[in-house]
């Protein structure tokens, strides 16, 4: 069974039918990117998948709980992080506060050991020296790696990325990179949205083209970016038709 | 019966100044905490309870001070209670403030991005939890400028306390006006007095907005 | 419960009741034209004006905001003619209420202008215009168009203030409901039947402005901001 199943997927906002049908299978270590133009329905799907957004027709399952399954809500959060294009990082609390709220507050673990965890995280990211500093004072490639590690902290079984390098300047988005090449290395599952073809190639090992609300495309990284087989792909990439 | 403007009456100025102070603080408290609960219920789920807020709010911003005052103050009669200042003028300066103080930190609350809940929302915190540790703390952070500057607005409004005869500063001057027929002198004195309570608080209002953006 | 509801000493008044609202409504507008024009003059001052004239106003604002309007009427009322200006209710009043909100306008005013580009004052100094002519003919209108909301907020909170000068006997709405009472007795049925009636004021007021702000602000605030 895999890790994420997703069959016949709809969403429609106003008249427009962002979601048209999507279906998904993702296993457990996999590093999926999903790739496509401004309303593709790439980030809708993605927060489907996150639970932000509700779908309007089919399911979503993970890791055999149903999004949806009220009674399950909580099983289910524990087992999705999700990393936002703008870091959302809470502006009120340190590095180590960020990291550590959940793990206090939904984990109900004791100071000490949230805090064992947030460092070792933070660590993991390389910015453990600024647990002690307010979001407002960091880069914008460091707020993004602390918002990776306070996904990481509660370890969730499937890591959704969006957009998460979108807002950064060329240089930031290498650290983000490495991270994200190093969690991929570890075999942590994750989604990732992306509009950056270099990036999609460099972090995923395979790439879904959603096109109109559909998966245009979807194979190994390599093979669905050097030949793509469809036109509209083949008009994303930049290739000369 | 007239006499001279006396160093005493001062003394009985600044005495009743202690109860201007204690009463604002008294409306502050009890009007915050009623505040805040105006302020989640206006931006609560159930669209009853945001619709009785919304009532709620222009009802009390819509209407004098003194007449909520009034109203109340002779409204207690009519439940059984005999005419008392003291709690009269406790039930309106709360109902007031809360209102407005309401109104103020709903808008904070309001101001503070969606996707802050939903960061919340990921890491899996309860609904009460985000508002406890996300959301308030933010709101209540950017509404302190406002919240101060309102400080001012309750000191103030507590001089109308005088007309159901609440011994603070105005109800003061008036009796010592009375006899002393100096209004000059005395409400000028008044003047002063109150210019001294809500002056720091301006100020202290204008320096945290100042620091807000500064930070911001 | 030996209460029972009486609203018959509202109806019997009502007549009279209703001069009270046509009294508050004249005395608001009264005093929001004088308040405007404190506002303008006062935030010419803060903008052209020499250090001296700053620093007066400035004071006035200060004193004024930080005040209750209760003692700034009283000191009208009771403190002037003490020292040889004797003013009738109805004059005190409008002056004291005036005199009010004319500091909070010309804060509103002040920030207002802060937002009317500054090259402005350049083109009209270019031009050979004078401060005040760059004032009142460049920079005053988008000035207000820009403070609108703010001052509307203001007006509300000065037509409730009204009921305010009851208290030195000066002619409006709860001056009636406050003779009219204390020949009925009937104080909570009067100021419960006032409460409503300052509420359908003010909500009028707000509508009122609004449909102002509808109509000629926004175009201009989109002429303003491009």
């Amino acid at each position: 069974m895999a890790l994420l199943e997703i069959q016949a997927l709809r969403r429609r906002i106003g008249g427009n039918e962002v979601l048209a049908g999507i279906d998904l299978d993702v296993e457990a270590g996999e590093v999926l990117a999903l790739i496509g133009r401004s309303g593709s329905g790439k980030s809708s799907l993605l927060r489907c998948i996150g639970g932000l957004d509700t779908a309007d027709g089919g399911r979503i399952v993970v890791d055999g709980i149903g999004i949806g399954d009220a009674a399950r809500k909580r099983d289910l959060r524990e087992r999705i992080g999700m990393v936002f294009q703008s870091f959302n990082l809470f502006p009120h609390l340190s590095v180590e506060g960020n990291v550590t709220l959940a793990l206090r507050k939904v984990r109900g673990m004791a100071k000490a050991e949230a805090r064992e965890i947030a460092h070792a995280m933070l660590e993991k990211v390389g910015i453990a020296d600024k647990a002690g500093a307010y979001p407002r004072a960091l880069s914008g490639g460091q707020m993004q790696r602390v918002a990776i590690a306070r996904s990481l902290a509660l370890q969730p079984r499937l890591l959704l990325l969006d957009e998460v390098t979108s807002a950064l300047d060329p240089e930031m988005v290498r650290e983000v990179q490495n991270v994200l090449t190093l969690l991929a290395a570890e075999g942590v599952t994750m989604i990732l949205v992306t509009h950056e073809i270099d990036f999609a190639r460099a972090a995923s090992r395979r790439v879904a083209f959603l096109h109109k609300g559909r998966i245009g495309e979807i194979g190994p990284t390599k093979q669905v970016l050097d030949t793509p087989a469809t036109a509209e792909l083949r008009e994303f990439l930049g290739f000369r038709l | 019966m007239f006499r001279e403007f006396a160093w005493l009456d001062v003394i009985s100025l600044l005495r009743a100044a202690q109860w201007t102070i204690l009463l604002s603080l008294f409306a502050f408290v009890a009007g915050g905490l009623v505040g805040l609960a105006v302020a989640l219920a206006r931006v609560s789920r159930i669209a009853a309870l945001r619709y009785a807020m919304i009532g709620y709010i222009n009802l009390l911003q819509g209407t004098p001070f003194l007449i909520q005052l009034l109203v109340i103050y002779f409204g207690l009669t009519f439940v059984g209670i005999r005419l008392d200042a003291w709690s009269s003028a406790a039930i309106a300066l709360t109902l007031y403030t809360s209102a407005f103080l309401g109104e103020i930190w709903r808008g904070c609350i309001e101001g503070v991005p969606t996707t802050q809940w939903e960061a919340a929302e990921v890491l899996g915190l309860s609904h009460f939890q985000k508002y406890l540790y996300v959301i308030l703390p933010q709101a209540l952070l950017v509404s302190l400028p406002a919240t101060v500057g309102f400080l001012v607005q309750i000191v103030k409004a507590t001089s109308l306390l005088s007309v159901i005869g609440f011994a603070e500063i105005m109800r003061i001057a008036q009796t010592i006006n009375n006899v002393t027929f100096q209004p000059f002198i005395v409400y000028g004195i008044c003047a002063v007095l109150y210019f001294l309570i809500c002056l720091p608080l301006s100020r202290f209002s204008v320096y945290l907005e100042r620091r807000l953006h500064g930070v911001a | 419960m030996d209460y029972t509801f009486q609203f018959d000493a509202v109806f019997a008044n009502w007549p009279l009741l209703f001069d009270g609202v046509l009294l508050t409504i004249r005395l608001s507008i009264i005093t929001m034209a004088s308040g405007l024009l404190i506002g303008i003059l006062g935030a010419y001052v803060l903008r052209f004006g020499p250090r001296w004239g700053i620093a007066i106003v400035r004071g006035y604002v200060e004193v004024f905001r930080n005040t209750p309007l209760l003692v700034q009427l009283f000191f009208v009322y009771f403190g002037l003619p003490s020292i040889g200006l004797p003013l009738s209710p109805n004059t005190a009043a409008v002056w004291a209420l005036g005199i009010n909100l004319g500091a909070y306008t010309i804060e509103i005013i002040r920030s207002g202008l802060l937002g009317v580009p500054a090259g402005l004052v350049d083109a009209g100094r270019s031009l050979g215009l004078t401060d005040l002519k760059i004032y009142l003919l460049i920079l005053l209108r988008p000035a207000l168009v820009i403070s609108f909301p703010a001052l509307s907020s203001q007006f509300i909170v000065l037509l409730l203030g009204t009921s305010v000068v009851s208290t030195i006997s000066a002619e409006e709405l709860t001056a009636v409901a406050s003779s009219i009472q204390s020949r009925t007795f009937r104080s909570f049925e009067i100021y419960l039947a006032v409460l409503a009636i300052y509420l359908a004021l003010s909500l009028t007021a707000k509508a009122i402005l609004y449909a102002i702000s509808r109509r000629f602000i926004y175009a201009h605030l989109k002429m303003i901001k491009g």
